[in-house]
C-alpha cells in the first residue's frame, strides 16, 4: 500500500512557523496585532528585452526594485504609537496646547504631525523594526527593517469592538551603515534567533 | 516504532507523539513539568492525581481526567490533525472548589502555551471552560468540578510516519 502524497518532512515540526507574530520596534513591543502580520519585500523584476525574445530567458534578471513592507492591524494607540504613525511629529503636554486647538479640557498631551514639504529628518525615522515569529523548534525568525517609515495608517472604529489602526511600515535603506553601504543593498534581512 | 500494549512507570520515553498512549502520556507530563509565573506547579494542588478518561476507584480529592477528541482532515492527507483535549478537574467535598479552579488555571497556562516539537508536533493555543454546576440529588452535591476544552493541532509521529 502506497503512502498518499504529502510535502511533510522530517524537519516540518521544526521549521514551521507559528502563530501571529510579534511587531517590535527596537526593544520595545509595537503593539497587538489582530488578523496578524504581512511581510511583502516588494521585489521588481526586469527580464532583458531584446528583439525575437519569446519568453524569460535565464541570466538576463535584473532585480529593479526592493520595496519591502510589513503590515497588519493594530488595536491600541498608544502615545508612543502616535509618534510612531506620525513620523516627526511633534507633542505638547498640558491644557494650554489642547484647549487652544478646540476647547476641550482634560487631555493633557497635543500631536502636531510634521509639515508636508519638508524632508524627514533622521531621527524621524523608526529604528529597528522586527517582526518575529515563533518557529516549531521553540527559536524564532525574524523580519528585520535597520530603518524603516510608516507611510500609511488608517483608524477604523466599531460599535463592541476593538479600534482597528491598519499600518504600512517600509523599509528604508539605511545608507552607509554597515552592510548598507551601496545603493542596490536590500534594506531587510530575513533572521534566525535562538532568543527574543 | 513499536506501538505500547501496557504502560507501566518508565514505560513510556517523552515527549512522543508515536503513539495515543504516548500523545496522553506528553500532556500529562507538560502538565507535570509545568511552572507558572508565580512558580506554583500543579503537584501543589493534585499531586500527580492526572488520570486519563477516569480516576480510578475510590480517588484522592481533587484530581484531573484527559480524554482526547481527535480529527484528521483531508486536506493534508491524514497526517495533519486538530483536537479537543478534555481536562476535567474535579474535587470533594465542596469547599475544594477554588483548589480546582487553580489547578485549572494552571492547566490553562500551561495548555495555552504548549509548543512541543521534539517528536512530531503539538500546539495549543485556545480553550473554553466551564464550571459544573452545582449537583442535586441524586447525585452528590458534595462533588464539585471544572470542565475545560483546548485546541491543539498536531503532526504526529503515529500518523506522520507514514510519510518519513
Amino acid at each position: 500500500m502506497t503512502a498518499p502524497l504529502t510535502g511533510y518532512t522530517a524537519t516540518l515540526p521544526s521549521d514551521v512557523l507559528l502563530d501571529s507574530g510579534v511587531l517590535y520596534a527596537g526593544a520595545t513591543v509595537f503593539g497587538a496585532f489582530a488578523g496578524g502580520l504581512k511581510f511583502d519585500p516588494g521585489l521588481t523584476y526586469r527580464n532583458v528585452e531584446f528583439d525575437g525574445k519569446r519568453s524569460p530567458v535565464k541570466g538576463i534578471d535584473r532585480k529593479m526594485m526592493q520595496m519591502p513592507k510589513l503590515t497588519g492591524t493594530v488595536i491600541q494607540l498608544s502615545t508612543t504609537n502616535v509618534g510612531q504613525l506620525e513620523p516627526g511629529a511633534t507633542s505638547a503636554t498640558g491644557v494650554t496646547a489642547v484647549t487652544a486647538a478646540g476647547g476641550w479640557t482634560g487631555a493633557s498631551q497635543s500631536f502636531t504631525p510634521k509639515r508636508a514639504a519638508n524632508l524627514l529628518a533622521a531621527g524621524d525615522y523608526l529604528s529597528d523594526i522586527r517582526a518575529i515569529w515563533l518557529r516549531g523548534s521553540g527559536t524564532f525568525v525574524q523580519v528585520y527593517f535597520r530603518s524603516a517609515l510608516c507611510t500609511k495608517y488608517d483608524i477604523t472604529s466599531q460599535d463592541g469592538s476593538e479600534i482597528a489602526i491598519a499600518i504600512e511600515l517600509e523599509a528604508r535603506l539605511a545608507f552607509g551603515e554597515t552592510g548598507y553601504t551601496n545603493v542596490g543593498d536590500a534594506p531587510y534581512r530575513i533572521e534566525y534567533l535562538n532568543a527574543v | 516504532m513499536t506501538l505500547p500494549t501496557y504502560v507501566v512507570p518508565g514505560s513510556l520515553t517523552l515527549p512522543s507523539t508515536t503513539s495515543t498512549t504516548a500523545i496522553y502520556g506528553t500532556l500529562r507530563k507538560a502538565l507535570i513539568d509545568y511552572v507558572s509565573p508565580s512558580t506554583d506547579t500543579l503537584a501543589g494542588f493534585v499531586g500527580t492525581r492526572i488520570w486519563v478518561r477516569a480516576a480510578p476507584a475510590d480517588p484522592v480529592f481533587p484530581y484531573l481526567t484527559l480524554r482526547l477528541d481527535r480529527v484528521s482532515l483531508p486536506e493534508f492527507n491524514g497526517y495533519r490533525e486538530t483536537a479537543i483535549l478534555e481536562v476535567q478537574g474535579v474535587g470533594k467535598p465542596d469547599s475544594q472548589l477554588p483548589l480546582v479552579e487553580s489547578a485549572m488555571d494552571i492547566v490553562d497556562q500551561a495548555m495555552t502555551s504548549l509548543t512541543a516539537s521534539s517528536s512530531g508536533l503539538m500546539v495549543c493555543r485556545g480553550r473554553t471552560r466551564q464550571t459544573v454546576p452545582q449537583l442535586t440529588d441524586p447525585a452528590d452535591s458534595s462533588v464539585v468540578a471544572v470542565v475545560a476544552n483546548y485546541e491543539l493541532f498536531l503532526w504526529p509521529r503515529v500518523l506522520t510516519a507514514r510519510a518519513v
